[in-house]
């Protein structure tokens, strides 16, 4: 599904990921840990287009794509969940969906389809969203994302700053989204429980690197975690 | 009363005036932050535009309605692609460019047509209020700024390409990952609000004159007011230009044309001191 290799970039002239590895198979989702600083935003702002690559390959489906600027990413089938979650304030719940659809060339009723799947959505669909609380712009980013009928998830942080009772919703819609669509899913956290509930296996991003990977029966176990994270 | 209505006509046609010739100044400057200093040699295009149509034989209604947007949009274009694109983000930087820009446009047009003012008639006649002439055109004026203001709305409101650019304008790199070029909407943008202000200049064409410099004259009004406008392109615009149009034609009335410019540009400073963010930071925030 996904392939990158050897990829490398950075901000101007301080490189930050150098040379990271990483495959995904259709249907599958990848935790990708690590403290602050490592990379982990960075990489995948990389896969994204929206920071370009000094070095190495994408490839998504066969495809390579690490030339390509970011819109023609999105439109060849990675959908993007931002840190911060990135709602256009001024835009109503509709809008935001509308937009993504738009902006891939989707059908309307795409944003229709993505609401039967998040009905928490459905009573704020005049609201701006600038005005939703943090869990709900989580799920309005997720589901903007779907708009854009994506086979690639890239998810950065989802569960920052979010109530447990959307992080559970989250853990849920992942789950489906894999079994229904068989969405690929990378996935940025610092949230161990959320990582372990939904990631098949994690790695371990240190100093730009790939520094372990790390299985998902051990990622239940925050003492070997731990370890791993100490020495790798 | 007739005279109390022929007066109201006079201030709504300053009002709309007003409005017309900083609606293209508002979209580029609102939607892009984007301080284009040749807007008033946009306006300027858009009056050669229609005139030189007009003079080649053509319907003066398509000269203005149509030849000119079209003429000066298409300069807008080309003027993003080849000076404003490398600069976005860059205040100064764009202000630098477009001032040369607007130098250039001026000497160009001048050594092609010369400095002397030409100029073409309203094209409609004037209409009596009890004992009081007015001119139509001063109408057709109010009706034209009716009818841009409220197309660029339905435009940004109800279209799909007009959703594109709010997302954009609020944030474009989550645009970008959402499958927006960016670049492309910034170049409609941009063509859009130079087609505008080339309908604005052809609009204003009948009274103000056509010589090369006629920009100068009209783009310190045109900032004036989006700035006391504010954030909100279309309210702030709409909002002041009411206002500043009321307060320099009455004042034009009640003294002279000197002094209604006078007191105009006391008003916007003392407005701008009281709110800093023009009435759109205060009031009707969350319009467009």
């Amino acid at each position: 599904m996904i392939r990158i290799r050897d990829l490398s970039s950075g901000y101007g002239r301080i490189e930050v990921l150098h040379g990271i590895s990483l495959e995904a198979a259709r249907g599958t989702c990848v935790g990708i840990l690590g403290h602050n600083g490592m990379g982990k935003t960075t990489l995948l702002k990389t896969v994204m287009g929206l920071i370009p690559a000094t070095g190495g390959s994408i490839e998504l489906e066969g495809r390579a794509v690490e030339r390509l600027p970011a819109h023609l990413r999105a439109r060849a089938g990675l959908g993007y969940v931002p840190q911060g979650r990135q709602i256009f304030p001024g835009l109503t719940v509709r809008d935001n969906l509308r937009f993504a659809a738009i902006a891939c060339r989707a059908p309307a009723s795409v944003a229709d389809q993505v609401l039967d799947e998040f009905p928490e959505l459905g009573r704020l669909l005049d609201r701006p969203g600038g005005t939703l609380s943090g869990g709900e712009q989580q799920l309005l980013a997720v589901a903007r994302a779907l708009c854009g009928r994506p086979r690639l998830l890239l998810l950065d942080e989802p569960t920052e700053g979010i109530q447990p009772s959307i992080v559970a919703a989250l853990v849920e819609r992942v789950a489906a989204l894999r079994r229904d669509r068989g969405l690929t899913v990378l996935l940025v956290e610092q949230n161990l429980d959320f990582i372990h509930a939904v990631a098949d296996r994690a790695l371990l991003i240190q100093r730009g690197r790939i520094g372990a990977e790390i299985a998902r029966e051990a990622l239940g176990d925050p003492a070997l975690v731990a370890e791993f994270i100490g020495v790798a | 009363m007739d005279l109390a209505f022929a007066v109201f006509l006079q201030v709504a046609t300053g009002v709309a005036t007003l409005l017309i010739i900083s609606l293209g100044l508002a979209v580029i400057f609102g939607m892009m932050r984007v301080i284009n200093l040749a807007h008033g040699e946009f306006l300027m295009l858009g009056a050669y535009s229609a005139i030189i149509s007009v003079r080649a034989g053509l319907n003066i209604w398509l000269a203005m309605l149509v030849v000119a947007p079209i003429v000066v949009g298409a300069i807008g274009a080309a003027v993003e692609r080849v000076l404003i694109r490398g600069l976005y983000g860059r205040v100064l930087d764009t202000m630098l460019a477009t001032w040369g820009l607007s130098l250039a446009l001026i000497g160009i047009v001048t050594m092609i047509f010369g400095d002397s003012v030409s100029g073409f008639s309203a094209p409609l006649g004037s209409i009596a209020i009890g004992g009081y002439r007015s001119s139509s055109y001063g109408l057709f004026l109010i009706g034209a700024a009716i009818v841009l203001l409220c197309g660029t709305w339905a435009v940004l409101r109800l279209t799909p390409a007009g959703l594109i650019a709010r997302g954009t304008m609020q944030n474009a790199e989550m645009a970008a990952a959402l499958g927006v070029s960016p670049g492309r909407v910034y170049a409609a943008t941009f063509t859009a609000g130079a087609a505008i202000s080339g309908l604005a200049g052809a609009l204003i064409a009948p009274f103000s004159g056509v010589v090369p410099t006629m920009g100068t004259l009209y783009i310190a009004r045109a900032f004036i007011t989006v700035l006391t406008g504010g954030a909100a392109m279309l309210a702030g615009t709409l909002s002041a230009s009411a206002l500043l149009g009321s307060v320099s034609t009455l004042g034009t009335y009640f003294t002279t044309p000197v002094l209604g410019e006078v007191i105009m540009l006391v008003v916007a400073v003392l407005l701008l001191r009281l709110l800093p963010q023009g009435i759109t930071g205060r009031f009707f925030r969350r319009a467009l």
